[in-house]
């Protein structure tokens, strides 16, 4: 769950919103969408807590680590640790089992555990996102363009993902695809 | 501290061993950098009878130098690399803290005993007090790594993050190295006066330590939590 109010952002003079009320809860899914440079990766980046808003409030849950997943086209993974060592890594951190098997499973990436971050492509970095998001279930999970870089197969993955946990989930994804729009409940267009 | 944390601040700790091991380029500059540092410092006095006072200070200046430009590595490496946000997802910030700090106190004690031993290899001079030496060594690695953990993160997002560094951290290690340089050199002369100045200004040394410990990590929470 996540409830903001009257949550702004803006960068110098620029705000890229400003009196954003919302609330997001069990089995919604909420679509963000707008232009590049319209503030989607910032505003999933301000629900997520990874930078602050310039006004209003969110919250979050009292265990963000565990209540909130997120996953960005952007997010870098660490090049010296494998695709296992990630999840292990989360797991540790997070206090939460660590799925290894069955999350690499459900990503199709059962058969890169070994490989470290630096070596992934684009798509496999991408996958492994996912299954760090969902690793402990959250109530929320925010995806920010799921399905960029990735392939038809991919894009397969993604949808099971949503679709597995769209009734206990809510779902944040800011994205420019079309397709995307068969998961949404509710859509946040924002203006540039 | 209860078992969750312990988990979690050993597992930061592992994640960044495991980093130093696979990256050793870093590992390898920076020792060669202290290395280089110790080198030029003993040609420089090379058939020189060396005061205690200014082997001190020399030491002193070459252990800061190793501390700064070691252990900031600590959070510009993860800003660099662009993976901070991942510790911020999955962690809670003390633990963030206390296992770079931990990390950081185990690369600086190690850098601290080898350029120490370096210095007094090559410039012969005689140490009276090891224990001492020891003690006050142990006791500045970990403010080192206290401070310059917080200050790392600090000044992670910035420009000129070198320049930066030394800017910021060393207003705060000048306490330490006044309380420092006292007790080395009680640990370097000896016996000639009493010994009880060189083990209060090492005790004065670890209550360094202990402020900084105990206060670092809540001004860590805060910025980690602004950036």
């Amino acid at each position: 769950m996540i409830r903001c109010e009257r949550l702004g952002k803006r960068y110098g003079r620029r705000w890229l919103f400003r009196d954003l009320n919302l609330y997001v809860g069990e089995g919604d899914c909420l679509l963000v969408t707008g232009n590049n440079g319209s503030g989607k990766s910032t505003l999933l980046k301000v629900l997520a807590g990874l930078i602050p808003a310039s006004e209003g409030t969110c919250e979050r849950g009292s265990e963000p680590r565990l209540s909130l997943g997120y996953a960005a086209l952007d997010q870098p993974v660490y090049p010296v640790l494998t695709v296992a060592e990630h999840l292990q890594l989360a797991a540790e951190l997070r206090g939460c089992p660590p799925r290894t098997e069955e999350l690499l499973d459900e990503v199709g990436l059962g058969y890169a555990a070994d490989v470290a971050g630096a070596h992934l492509s684009t798509g496999m970095r991408a996958r492994l996102k996912f299954a760090l998001a969902v690793q402990a279930e959250p109530q929320t999970v925010l995806l920010d363009e799921p399905s960029a870089g990735l392939d038809e197969k991919g894009r397969d993955i993604v949808d099971g993902l949503i679709e597995r946990r769209s009734e206990r989930t809510a779902f944040v994804i800011a994205t420019n695809d079309p397709k995307e729009r068969k998961y949404a409940t509710h859509e946040l267009p924002l203006d540039s | 501290m209860s078992s969750p944390w312990i988990a979690e601040i050993s597992a930061v700790f592992r994640k960044e061993v495991k980093s130093e091991l696979r990256n050793k380029s870093a590992t390898y500059a920076s020792f060669m950098l202290n290395a280089v540092t110790v080198f030029t410092l003993a040609f420089a006095f090379f058939g020189r009878k060396l005061t205690s006072e200014a082997a001190t200070g020399m030491l002193w200046a070459a252990l800061l130098f190793a501390g700064v430009g070691t252990l900031t590595r600590v959070f510009v490496s993860e800003e660099e690399q662009g993976t901070a946000d991942l510790l911020r997802l999955w962690s809670r910030p003390h633990a963030v803290y206390w296992g770079k700090a931990l990390f950081a106190f185990v690369l600086m004690t190690a850098t601290a005993l080898v350029v120490a031993l370096l210095f007094f290899l090559l410039t012969g001079i005689q140490i009276a007090v090891w224990q001492l030496l020891c003690m006050t060594l142990v006791g500045a690695s970990a403010a080192l790594a206290g401070t310059v953990t917080l200050v790392s993160a600090l000044i992670a997002r910035g420009k000129n993050r070198g320049t930066l560094a030394g800017v910021v951290a060393l207003p705060l290690l000048v306490p330490l190295v006044a309380l420092g340089v006292s007790a080395v050199r009680v640990a370097v002369e000896g016996g000639t006066n009493s010994l009880a100045p060189g083990w209060s200004s090492c005790g004065g040394v670890w209550l360094y330590t202990l402020l900084v410990l105990a206060t670092a990590p809540y001004q860590f929470a805060v910025i980690w939590g602004e950036q």
